[in-house]
This record gives C-alpha cells, sequence and structure tokens, in this order.
C-alpha cells in the first residue's frame, strides 16, 4: 500500500468505528425511545388530526375568545368612567367633599356606571373561569383576575405583584383585582379603599383609576394569551377535572356572603353578585368543554360518557335551581347553604373522577 | 317542628307501597337516584316540609326495591345496609343526614364485591357496570383520583393482563380510595366546626367505608379486633347522630375516632406492591434530602431571607410525610417502636420548617441539618435494602413537584428562585433517571437534556427561557413539552429490556463508544511518537493504564460507597473535563513548541541525548497525566452508564458486555498503532495535529454543556441554530454561544501552537541556515538534514 493511500487509513478506520457505534447505540428493542417517540407523535397527529365527529377544541377556544373580549369591554368601559371619576376629583384638588357637594350627581351616575362596567366584565370573566383557571397555561390570570389572595390575607400563597397607582404608590401582593381591589372599593365594603366626603364615603379615585388601568392591561394580556391558545385535549380534561371539583369552595364564599348571611357577613366580597351565578357561570364554560370532547368518551365508552353527561346535567341543573331560587327572592340560611355546598361537592367529586377516568382510558395526561 | 320526624315517618309508611315506574335502569343511574332522593329528604325538612321529605324517602324505598329487583346477586348484607338506613331516614334531622351516608356506602359495598365477582365470573360488561358505582378521592393537586380499576378492566378486556391480576388492581384502587375517604369522613366527623347533620353523614360514611375495608382489616389483625373496630364506628355513629350542640357527645365523638385511629394506624387495606414500596421509599428518600437543602439557601444567621426557599423545603417535607405515611404500615409489622420514633421525629422536623415558613421561629441551619440526617440515617436502618433501590419513578414524582415550585416562582416574578428550582429538577433528572436511559435512549436524553437548557431542534429551552425572564405562558408550555417528554422517559424506563442478550449487546456498546473515543485521544497524542521518542508512549501508556484501573475502581466504588455522593457526579465529572482540557492545552503547546520543533532540531545538530534528556524531565509526569485524565474521563463516563444495566441485570451479564466492547476497543487500538506506524514523519505530524484539535474541540464543548449544566457557567442559547443530536453526542457540539465560541478558541489554539511552531522552526532554519554559511558548513549540515 502506499504512503499516499495509508495516510488517513487510521482515522477512516476511526470514522468508520465511531459511525458505526453511533447507529448501533440504541437497542433493536420493542421498548426503544424511537418507537415510543414515534408512536406519541402519531397519537398527537391522530388526536389533532383524526379527531371523531363532535370534537372540536376550536369550539372551545371561540368560547373563550368570545368571553375574554367581552370582559375586555367592560374593562374598557370601567376605565373610562374611572377616569372621569379621577379627573373630577383632581379638578377638585382631591376634595372628596368638595367634589361631592358640586357634582353629587354625576358622583352617583359615574359609580353607578362604575359598578355595571364592573359586573359586565366581572360575569363575562366568571363564564370563561373553568377554562381560564383550569388550563395550566392560563391559570396565572385567574390568580390576578379573580382568585388570588392579597398577602395581608394569605402570605404564603399571595401572588407577588405590585399595583402602582397613579400617584406612585405602590401596592405590593394586594390580591385579584376583582374581589379583593375594585368590588370593594365600588361597593365601598373596605373603608381603606374609601374616602369620607362629608355625609357619604366615596372611592378613592387614586385607586380606582390604578386598579381600572391595571385590570384593563390584564384583560388586554388575557385576551392575547387566549388568542395564543392552542387547545389540547390535555388542557380540556385537566380544566375539567381541576375546576369541577371546586364546588365547596365557592359555596363556602357564598355561605359567608351577604346573600345568605345577610347583614352578619364579614365578606368585604362577593357583594355585587351571588358566588352562584360565578358557579353556574364556570360549569357553563366546564359543560361547553366537555360537550366538545365528549364523542371521544362516546367512543371508549358509552356508559360512562352517559354518567359523565347526566353528571353535569345533574349539577348545572341543581346549581340553576338553586340560583333561580335565590334571584326569585329565596333566603337560605347558613345550614341549607351548608348542606347545598357539600351535595354540590359529592357530586363535583364524582365527576372529576369519572372525567379522570375517560382521560386515562384515552390516554390523556392530565396536567399537574 | 319536634313532631316532624314522626310527621315524616307516618307517611313514608303510606307510601312506600305506592308502585313505582322504575325501570332496570343501569346500576350507577339508580344509585345516583337513592342519593338524589334522600337529598331531597334533607333539603325538604330542612325547609320543614315534613310531606315531601316523606315522598322522597319512600322514592327512595321504591328505588332501592327497584335495584335489588333487578339485580337480585346484590350482596344481601349490603342490601340489608340499605334496607336499615332507609328505616332512620324517616327519623329526619341527624338521622336522616347519617342514613344518607349509609345508604350511600352501602351501595359502594355491594358494588365492590359485585364488581369482583363479575371479573371473577369472566363477566366484563357486568364488571364495568358495576365499577362505575364507585366513589373517588377528592381530585387535588398533586393528587388526581385513580384509575387503576378502570384500567385494569381494559387489559383484562384486551388479554394483556390475567384475572387475576385484574382482580388484584381493582381491589387495590377501590380499597385505597375508600380507605382515603374513611380517613376524610372521620376527620369531618370530628369537625366542631361542621353543622351537625354533616357530622352524622361523614360519620356514617366513614362506619360505610370501613364495612368495606373490614375484612381485610380482619385478615391482618384478626377478628376480634376488627370486631372492636366496628363497635368504636357504630359508637361513633351513634354519638354523632345523637349530638347536637352537646360538648358531652362531641367528646364522645373524638374519644371513639381518637380509639379507632389508634387501631387503624398501622393498617392498609391493599397493601403496597414491591415495586410500589420502592417507589414511595425513593420518594420519602428523596424529597427529605431536599428538605435541609432548600432550607439552607432559604435561612441565613437565624432569619428567613428567601422565603420562597423554605417554601420549597416545606413542600418536601409534606411530600416526604405523604410517602412515609403510605409506607407506614408495611414498616410497623417490622418494628413499631422504630416506625414511631421516625414519624415522632419527622413531625418534629416538619414542625421547625413549617415554623421557619410562617416565619415565627427559626432553627438555626446546622441544627435543622443535623435533624434531617439523624432521620435519614434512621429511615435507612429502618428501610429493608430490598425496597432502598434506585428508582426512576420516585424521580420523575419529585421532579414534577421541583418544576411545579419553578412554576410558582415564575408566577411570582422570581426568576432567580425558578432557576434554583430549575436546577434542582434537572440534579434528580442528571443523577438518577438520566444515568439509567442513558445505556438505552441516548437521543431521548439530549431531547430532554435540550428542553431543559438551551432548547431542542426548534423547541424552546427553560433555561434560555428563564434566563430571558420570559413570561409564566411560555415557560409553562415548555414545562408541558418538557412533561411529555419525561412521560416518554418514564415509559421507556419501564418498559427496559431485561434479557441478557439486550443488556450485554448495550454493555459492549458503551464500552465500544466510549473506549473509542479513549483511542482516538491516544493515537492523537501518541502519533508523533516514533524513532527516538518512541520512549514517550510508556509514559501515556502507564497513564492510560492507570486510568483503566481507576474507571474499573470507580466502577465498584458507584455501587457502594460513592452512590451519597451521586448528587455530586456531573460537578465531578465538570472537575475531570476541566483537569484534562488543561493537561491536554499544556501538552498541545508543548508538542508543537518543544517536542516536535526540538527533536528535529537535535537530529539536525545531533545534540540528542541532551535534549532528550531535558525533555523527559519536564513531560514525563505530563504525559503520564495527559494519559490517565484523557482515558480516566471516558472511564468515568463508562463507569456512570454501566450502573443503570448492573441494576437493571446484575453484574455477570454486564461483564460479559464489557469484555465484548472492551475486546473491540482493543482490536480498534492494535489495528490504529499498526496503521500509524507506517506514515510518514511529517504526515503524521499533520494528522496528529488534526486529532489533537478534534480531541479538544470536542473536550471543550462537552466541559462546556457539563458546566452549564451544573450552573458553573452562563448559557445563551443560538436560537437559528438546529443541530442534531449525534453532534452532541459524538463532537460535544451543542448551540450555545458559550460552547461553540469556546470550541472555536479551542481549534484557534491548536492551529496557532501548529502555525507558531512552524513559524519558529523556518526562523530557526534561517538563522542556522545564516549561520552555517558564515560559518562554510552549509553543505555537511544539509546532508546531515537529510536535505
Amino acid at each position: 500500500m502506499s504512503q499516499r493511500k495509508t495516510r488517513f487509513v487510521p482515522m477512516l478506520i476511526l470514522m468508520l468505528a465511531l459511525t458505526l457505534a453511533a447507529c448501533t447505540s440504541a437497542p433493536a428493542d420493542d421498548g426503544s425511545a424511537e418507537e415510543i417517540a414515534a408512536t406519541a407523535a402519531l397519537a398527537e397527529e391522530a388526536s389533532s388530526e383524526a379527531m371523531p365527529e363532535g370534537v372540536n377544541l376550536d369550539a372551545v377556544k371561540e368560547y373563550a375568545v368570545g368571553h375574554a373580549a367581552e370582559m375586555k369591554g367592560g374593562a374598557d368601559e370601567l376605565l373610562a368612567v374611572s377616569q372621569r371619576y379621577y379627573d373630577l376629583a383632581a379638578e377638585n384638588g382631591f376634595d372628596y367633599a368638595a367634589m361631592q357637594e358640586a357634582n353629587a350627581e354625576e358622583i352617583d351616575g359615574l359609580i353607578s356606571a362604575a359598578r355595571a362596567a364592573w359586573l359586565n366584565a366581572s360575569e363575562a370573566y366568571e363564564l370563561d373561569e373553568g377554562i381560564v383557571a383550569g388550563v395550566p397555561s392560563l391559570a396565572y390570570y385567574d390568580v390576578l383576575l379573580d382568585a388570588g389572595d392579597s398577602a395581608a390575607d394569605n402570605p404564603e400563597e399571595a401572588l407577588d405583584w405590585t399595583l402602582t397607582l397613579p400617584d406612585g404608590t405602590e401596592l405590593k401582593s394586594p390580591g385579584n383585582y376583582f374581589h379583593s381591589l375594585l368590588e370593594p372599593t365600588l361597593w365601598q365594603t373596605n373603608p381603606d379603599f374609601t374616602v369620607d366626603a362629608g355625609d357619604v364615603a366615596l372611592p378613592d379615585a387614586n385607586l380606582l383609576l390604578g386598579t381600572a388601568q391595571g385590570l384593563d392591561g390584564a384583560a388586554q394580556e388575557l385576551n392575547d394569551a387566549i388568542d395564543a391558545w392552542e387547545p389540547t385535549l390535555s388542557d380540556a380534561f385537566t380544566a375539567l377535572i381541576v375546576m369541577v371539583p371546586t364546588m365547596n369552595e365557592y359555596f363556602e364564599q357564598w355561605k359567608l356572603s351577604s346573600f345568605v348571611s345577610g347583614a352578619a357577613a364579614e365578606e368585604e366580597s362577593f357583594v355585587a353578585a351571588s358566588r352562584l351565578f360565578d358557579v353556574k357561570s364556570i360549569l357553563n364554560g366546564l359543560d361547553v368543554t366537555y360537550t366538545n370532547v365528549s364523542a371521544l368518551v362516546e367512543e371508549a365508552d358509552p356508559d360512562l360518557n352517559a354518567q359523565i353527561e347526566s353528571g353535569f346535567d345533574d349539577l348545572i341543573g341543581y346549581v340553576d335551581d338553586l340560583y333561580s331560587q335565590e334571584q326569585e327572592g329565596a333566603l337560605f340560611t347558613p345550614e341549607e347553604a351548608d348542606l347545598f355546598g357539600s351535595e354540590a361537592q359529592d357530586k363535583a367529586t364524582a365527576l372529576a373522577g369519572q372525567v379522570s377516568q375517560a382521560a386515562a382510558l384515552l390516554d390523556i395526561k392530565v396536567q399537574e | 317542628m319536634r313532631k316532624l320526624p314522626a310527621l315524616i315517618a307516618v307517611i313514608a309508611i303510606l307510601l312506600v307501597h305506592i308502585p313505582v315506574s322504575a325501570q332496570a335502569e343501569p346500576p350507577w343511574a339508580m344509585a345516583d337516584a337513592l342519593d338524589d332522593a334522600l337529598f331531597a329528604a334533607q333539603r325538604a325538612g330542612l325547609a320543614g316540609d315534613a310531606q315531601a321529605a316523606a315522598r322522597a324517602v319512600a322514592d327512595a324505598s321504591a328505588t332501592l326495591d327497584a335495584l335489588l329487583d333487578a339485580y337480585p346477586d346484590f350482596p344481601a348484607d349490603a342490601a340489608a345496609h340499605a334496607r336499615g338506613a332507609l328505616e332512620t331516614a324517616v327519623l329526619g334531622g341527624n338521622a336522616l343526614a347519617a342514613a344518607k351516608g349509609e345508604l350511600h356506602t352501602a351501595l359502594l359495598h355491594g358494588s365492590y364485591e359485585l364488581t369482583r365477582s363479575a371479573i371473577a365470573a369472566g363477566d366484563l360488561e357486568a364488571a364495568r357496570q358495576w365499577l362505575l358505582v364507585r366513589d373517588f378521592r377528592p381530585a387535588v393537586k398533586f393528587d388526581r383520583p385513580g384509575a387503576d380499576a378502570t384500567l385494569a378492566l381494559e387489559e383484562l378486556a384486551a388479554g394483556q393482563i390475567s384475572p387475576a391480576d385484574a382482580q388484584a388492581r381493582v381491589r387495590a384502587d377501590l380499597l385505597d380510595t375508600y380507605q382515603a375517604n374513611l380517613l376524610r369522613s372521620l376527620g369531618n366527623a370530628q369537625d366542631p366546626n361542621l353543622l351537625p347533620a354533616r357530622r352524622s353523614e361523614e360519620a356514617a360514611m366513614a362506619e360505610g367505608y370501613w364495612q368495606i375495608l373490614a375484612p381485610a382489616f380482619a385478615e391482618q389483625a384478626g377478628g376480634d379486633a376488627a370486631a372492636e373496630v366496628s363497635a368504636q364506628f357504630d359508637a361513633l355513629t351513634t354519638a354523632a347522630i345523637e349530638s347536637g350542640a352537646s360538648k358531652e357527645n362531641n367528646a364522645a365523638i373524638d374519644q371513639h375516632a381518637g380509639a379507632i385511629l389508634t387501631e387503624i394506624r398501622n393498617f392498609r387495606a391493599a397493601p403496597l406492591t414491591q415495586a410500589e414500596l420502592t417507589r414511595r421509599t425513593g420518594q420519602l428518600l428523596r424529597y427529605l434530602s431536599l428538605v435541609p437543602v432548600e432550607y439552607a439557601r432559604g435561612v441565613k444567621d437565624g432569619q428567613v431571607f428567601t422565603p420562597f426557599e423554605v417554601q420549597e423545603a416545606t413542600t418536601f417535607m409534606q411530600g416526604a410525610q405523604a410517602a412515609f405515611a403510605d409506607l407506614r404500615p408495611d414498616l410497623a409489622r417490622q418494628d413499631p417502636a422504630r416506625v414511631e420514633n421516625v414519624q415522632t421525629r419527622m413531625n418534629d422536623l416538619q414542625r421547625h420548617v413549617e415554623a421557619a415558613n410562617r416565619q415565627e421561629a427559626v432553627l438555626p441551619v446546622d441544627e435543622l441539618r443535623e435533624l434531617s440526617r439523624s432521620l435519614d440515617k434512621s429511615l435507612n436502618e429502618l428501610i429493608p435494602p430490598a425496597w432502598n433501590q434506585l428508582d426512576p419513578d420516585a424521580d420523575f414524582d419529585v421532579i414534577a413537584t421541583v418544576l411545579d415550585q419553578m412554576e410558582a416562582a415564575v408566577a411570582a416574578g422570581d426568576y432567580a428562585m425558578a432557576e434554583s428550582a430549575h436546577l434542582e429538577a434537572y440534579a434528580v433528572f442528571d443523577f438518577g433517571a438520566e444515568q439509567r436511559l442513558l445505556a438505552f435512549a441516548p437521543e431521548l436524553v439530549s431531547h430532554i437534556d435540550g428542553v431543559f437548557w438551551q432548547g431542542y431542534s426548534g423547541e424552546p429551552g427553560l433555561a434560555a427561557a428563564l434566563a430571558g425572564s420570559e413570561s409564566a405562558l411560555e415557560i409553562s408550555a415548555i414545562r408541558a413539552n418538557l412533561d411529555g417528554l419525561l412521560v416518554e422517559a418514564q415509559r421507556t424506563l419501564g418498559d427496559l429490556p431485561s434479557a441478557p442478550g439486550a443488556v450485554i449487546t448495550n454493555a459492549a456498546i458503551i464500552v465500544f463508544r466510549e473506549g473509542l473515543e479513549a483511542v482516538v485521544i491516544l493515537a492523537a497524542l501518541t502519533a508523533s511518537f516514533v524513532g527516538s521518542m518512541s520512549r514517550y508512549r510508556r509514559d501515556m501508556a502507564l497513564g492510560a493504564l492507570a486510568a483503566g484501573i481507576a474507571s474499573v475502581a470507580t466502577g465498584i466504588l458507584m455501587q457502594g460507597l460513592l452512590r451519597p455522593f451521586a448528587h455530586y457526579g456531573e460537578r465531578l465529572e465538570a472537575l475531570i473535563s476541566l483537569l484534562a482540557i488543561g493537561v491536554i492545552l499544556l501538552i498541545t503547546n508543548w508538542f508543537f513548541h518543544k517536542t516536535y520543533w526540538k527533536d528535529h532540531m537535535k537530529e539536525m545538530h545531533q545534540h540528542k541525548a541532551q535534549i532528550v534528556k531535558g525533555a523527559q524531565a519536564g513531560s514525563g509526569m505530563g504525559l503520564v497525566l495527559l494519559g490517565f485524565t484523557s482515558v480516566y474521563r471516558e472511564g468515568f463516563e463508562t463507569a456512570l452508564f454501566l450502573q443503570a444495566l448492573l441494576l437493571n441485570a446484575g453484574a455477570s451479564i454486564v461483564l460479559q458486555g464489557v469484555l465484548l466492547g472492551a475486546i473491540g476497543v482493543l482490536a480498534a487500538g492494535v489495528v490504529t498503532v499498526a496503521l500509524q506506524r507506517r506514515l510518514p514523519y511529517m504526515k503524521m505530524f499533520i494528522v496528529t495535529a488534526v486529532l489533537i484539535g478534534l480531541v479538544l474541540v470536542t473536550m471543550v464543548g462537552n466541559t462546556v454543556h457539563i458546566m452549564q449544566k451544573v450552573g458553573w457557567m452562563p448559557l445563551h442559547p443560538i436560537q437559528w441554530l438546529d443541530l442534531p443530536y449525534w453532534m452532541g453526542l459524538w463532537f460535544g457540539v451543542f448551540p450555545t454561544w458559550e460552547g461553540i465560541g469556546l470550541q472555536f478558541l479551542a481549534a484557534a489554539f491548536v492551529l496557532g501552537s501548529y502555525f507558531g511552531a512552524e513559524a519558529l522552526r523556518k526562523r530557526e532554519r534561517r538563522q542556522l541556515r545564516r549561520r552555517m554559511t558564515a560559518e562554510g558548513k552549509l553543505p555537511v549540515a544539509l546532508k546531515q538534514a537529510g536535505r
């Protein structure tokens, strides 16, 4: 062999050997990662492209997008009203008594308008809450908008965020926009959020505008997040399993709210709308979600699907009935509220368990 | 109101015989109807409508009759309990609430027995129908309702498992669920904040669950003990029904509940399988080991200065307690006194961590470490060695918990804390599951590594996202992707081949792959040691031999002594890699500037003896060290990778694979050396330079990667660069600016050394030529030089 030919032989041999080793490094076994990955990819493909008729995750997204837009509309209205209220206070040098004296009628109108806008935004959000709070990638917004405690109430669990008001005041971990900040301000259930204006107490304009601005920004962020969201079956089943069994918490808040406890209620939140409405709305969003995936469960286990659908009908009918009675003037006692809450929780626990069985049968991952 | 119960009773008796048009609906629908009927009775009772309450109880009785008619195999004792419950229901108030609980659990009892008998009879359709009548654990974060019974029936139907296996899984799932629910109901029955009716219902539910579990308890503790507990439950329900607002009866409830808890404390209705025991043990020890780590990060000078870390310590402590609670019954059968002792100390540790979390009292870090260390020691003595195995499932559980903490930190806007949790999660993966996975699915490891760090094939990486303070949404999406990969990894590890042939092949491949890398390094470094310099090969061979012995020793030590230090394995690997790079840089410089150049000069000037003497003095130890570090780096990795196979198949089978791989490496080495010798000196110099460059660049890439993994170096991914996994596996090329940048520098260093040496050589030649020309010796010198 000539020198020219032997020059690169060692390297060639080594390269060939290395290539051989690289090619054979994965075991030729049934459980190889490549095969599992390929199977997973096929399953994902199947789940996104070849779904049975009736499975429509886009419809779930459309539902969420629609209500998020309604919520943003409410937040916009609230911001406009709050800005006017703030301007009025500023024109009066933040002398609330003077402002009230000179503009009592307009102030009444502004507060009513702000409350109406808050209700529009909050009620639209509640219709989305089952999905937003239940989908891990969106859940942050639920804590910020509707569910997070303040550091004062729950230092261990409070979301770490800061609200900066127009005058530069910073509120550290103040809780959520709807129930910790805006509701007590607008309905004046927290004296720290109001200002004495002679005979009446008025919302603190600085706080109101700051929180309305914050809510508006957060609402926009939520809209963006939902727009960008690409719902998966895992998202849908996770939302159902996470959010269905939260009935107890809402019923407990309802029991302690003025809707049940009347004047004895110490809750500064949940005064504007009954918590039953929120439960009803959350279940509505979850029902929409299940309806759009139930064809898969029907295919895997028709009896289980029938049980789940019956469970949804039962739970929704149950809450609707209570809410209707309340709207018609029925006043429930705390004992009744307790009974209703534990019954709702039992139904919800069973329903979430059944949905978990369906997820397992379909090999759909439930996210933590 | 006082006459209400009597009224309900009378009306119910009148109504109960009215025929109903109940048809044989599915069992779950009838069970729901029974629950609903008694709830309607409760609701009517609260509203003071005795007639409606009685009607509801009557409806329930009719539905129960219909169910028992439609399903005549319904177990007699469960049917008797259901009928008894309806007889009590007419009393209203607390008794009605208790009846609701009793009726519900009687149906569960019946469905449990019928599901099992249907499996035994091979009637899967009936088993499925009855399994739908069941309770679930409440779905909470980290503890979703189990579905093992449902899946077992599916697998049985598909012929994947035997009826006996299906029975065992259905039994375990349902009994586990009912035992957990029993404890929850017992706690609720004792809760003075709950209304008496609710407490009555919970007490009756606890008793009903007990009736399902009692046969298992009798098997483990004897019939007398079971009868004693049953009596306590009976007394508890009675006390709850009679409680009202009476303090005496509250005390009675507490007393009976306390007695029950003492009796069933070490009872587990569905004992854990060996695999479950191993998994829980893994969880317990890992969670516990993380408690002092997080605590120490959060506490300084007796004060909490990073609350998030202490909160993490609390979460891990809770995880450890949950795992210990699952192991406790099995451990208590071996040594109840020691179990009590450990439990007390675990509670003590938890109390300290929680006190710090609330910032009430902060135990000094050293004291907490000591508590933890001593607890760990006791647990290791208490837990049977068969359970205390490396368990990848436990790793994945811990990783999930830590990644949850990471997401919580991101949600709180604390990216430094999130990065800390991210590192922790990666460390658990790296030293547990990854080591096993590397032996079987290296591509999956690269994929997971990529998503953990800089990204992979266009998929974003967690470390890069955290470094860029990406939104919670973005991080959550990456986490979801990572979760999917980790599930894949978990499945892969669950399906590992255990056939000796597959294990031998894998071991041989690992040894051959790593060995070839060592051969490349040695070939590169010894290529030029020909002629008078061949003695240097001896030094290199000595180092390589020592590395081989050290690698074998490392492998043996990893089986035992080094296991506690596994956590530091990657840092150790990073240090070894750094040392190897340092040595190779020195030697490269020496090689180009001293050996090669001076060797030529000495031949030209016939000063061989002096120069070799000088070179030997300076290079002997260096060459030994070079041989050692270069080979030991590969040996260390081989030892790490082989651990997985040793755990899977044992030493004798793995050794066969090692032998096979070693033979392959030896053959490749011999062929390489033989062929090398045939290359002319100058060509060999070029080949050597290329190989050294290749080795150095690969080593630098791998070292940067590993240093980024242990957090010793920042990480900035090259987003647009998409590299296949083998580029990382074989050449240490990962798409980060630091890695590729330093690899360029390393290449520049080798090229610089080469061209520097060449320039020096030419200059010396020119000088020599000038000097010889001046001295009139040029022709002679040229002849001597062979030119």
